[in-house]
């Protein structure tokens, strides 16, 4: 006799759960996603960590299946810690759930080797649904998010002089205060400034400053 | 949603299959599958898959030209809550490789991750759009490429340790050899059982 689980969802075969490990540094956040991973059947929280340095020591020691990471985090980027966990796993298999939709953290992260990118604001069914394509060796996507990524991703990338230079721009600084932060000429930070509103289709630094910080080319 | 005219195939632990032809921008599947390849071929059909990228803008091409999803031969990329006007609940795009092979095992074993996925989700109703239905097959190759589609689905199904929840399952077909392949679907279900 064949019956459904519990979950609606069917699992394979000889299938073990799903052992995640969940980094966010935000307690409540991390509580709501445990509750909700819990009450399935194939899939199953084996630690947390509430920052990148704790994701990267607790993920060498659990040797998660998969890892639920948020980006934005006190001591230690997600971004930053992805890169340190592929580069020491290359296989291993990162969801992003994050608030930022912009296209830039989501093309760092998925180029860092993340395979999903979901945003906080996700259903439920689709955080399972993200959960299960990745450990199946799939690439997921919010598609808000595919659609901002395919707006920008044949853009050419912005240096990091340039990012540097918008981001001090953002926090009030003259060209004058930039060059000499950044010992630079004036000149040349004009430069930077002519190529940063090309790149970003902006008419002004102002501009150019509201479209990096929406799209999280710059952190400010 | 699907065309008026849809072929029922048969049904298999729960899973009904049909053959149409899909609308993609009406369809409110709960996931449609899109095969994609790792380069247009000039010339060559991208039929539903051009449908959705077309309205989506250019959405799929971009994210294959920066190599977010390369095309390459069974890659996958779910996108779950695509804008308007796509009305699906979820897209998979499938990667098919460098070409069409004509290969009808290839076919089948695509259609198995298709149904993978599904079953996976939890889907309830799926239209499958791989590339190789959208061709104009030699007539020698529809049967072997149906029967091989069929059996890639059935073998997903049967890989799952419980019955399946009820799913609706379309294969499009827009090669002029719906009735052709119609019958060779159902052949190769019958031929399961």
């Amino acid at each position: 006799m064949l019956t459904r689980v519990s979950s609606g969802r069917v699992p394979a075969r000889g299938t073990t759960p799903i052992r995640i490990l969940l980094v966010d540094d935000h307690m409540l956040l991390r509580e709501g996603v445990r509750a909700v991973v819990s009450t399935q059947d194939d899939m199953e929280i084996v630690g947390e960590a509430g920052g990148g340095a704790e994701a990267i020591r607790e993920f060498a020691r659990l040797q998660p299946d998969l890892v639920l990471m948020d980006l934005q985090m006190a001591d230690m980027s997600g971004l930053d810690a992805i890169t340190a966990i592929r580069a020491a796993t290359p296989n291993a298999r990162i969801i992003v759930l994050t608030t930022y939709s912009g296209d830039g953290r989501a093309i760092k992260a998925l180029r860092a080797g993340a395979m999903g990118y979901l945003l906080k604001a996700s259903l439920r069914n689709q955080l399972l649904e993200a959960i299960r394509s990745v450990h199946h060796g799939g690439k997921h996507l919010d598609a808000s998010v595919a659609t901002a990524i395919a707006l920008h991703v044949l853009d050419e990338d912005l240096t990091e002089r340039e990012v540097s230079v918008l981001t001090l721009a953002a926090w009030g600084n003259s060209n004058k205060q930039i060059a000499a932060r950044l010992a630079l000429s004036e000149e040349t930070v004009k430069g930077h400034m002519k190529a940063l509103f090309a790149k970003l289709g902006a008419s002004d630094r102002t501009h150019a400053v509201t479209i990096a910080a929406k799209r999280g080319l710059i952190e400010l | 949603m699907t065309d008026n005219v849809s072929l029922p195939i048969g049904t298999w632990r729960g899973v009904s299959f049909a053959v149409a032809q899909i609308d993609v921008l009406r369809a409110a599947e709960d996931l449609l599958v899109v095969g994609m390849l790792e380069k247009d071929v000039a010339g060559a059909h991208r039929g539903g898959a051009e449908a959705i990228d077309h309205a989506l803008h250019g959405t799929l091409s971009r994210l294959r030209e920066g190599g977010i999803f390369t095309g390459g031969f069974g890659e996958t990329l779910m996108l779950t809550r695509p804008p308007a006007p796509i009305r699906a609940a979820t897209l998979m795009l499938i990667g098919m490789g460098a070409s069409l092979t004509g290969d009808p095992e290839v076919v089948g074993a695509l259609t198995g991750l298709a149904m993978q996925a599904a079953l996976r989700i939890g889907a309830a109703s799926v239209g499958c759009l791989l590339g190789w239905s959208e061709l104009d097959l030699p007539a020698p190759l529809v049967a072997p490429s149906a029967a091989a589609m069929m059996r890639g689905a059935l073998a997903a199904i049967d890989a799952q340790e419980q019955q399946a929840a009820s799913i609706a399952w379309t294969f499009d077909i827009r090669n002029g050899a719906a009735a052709h392949t119609t019958t060779a679907l159902r052949e190769a279900l019958a031929a399961w059982r």
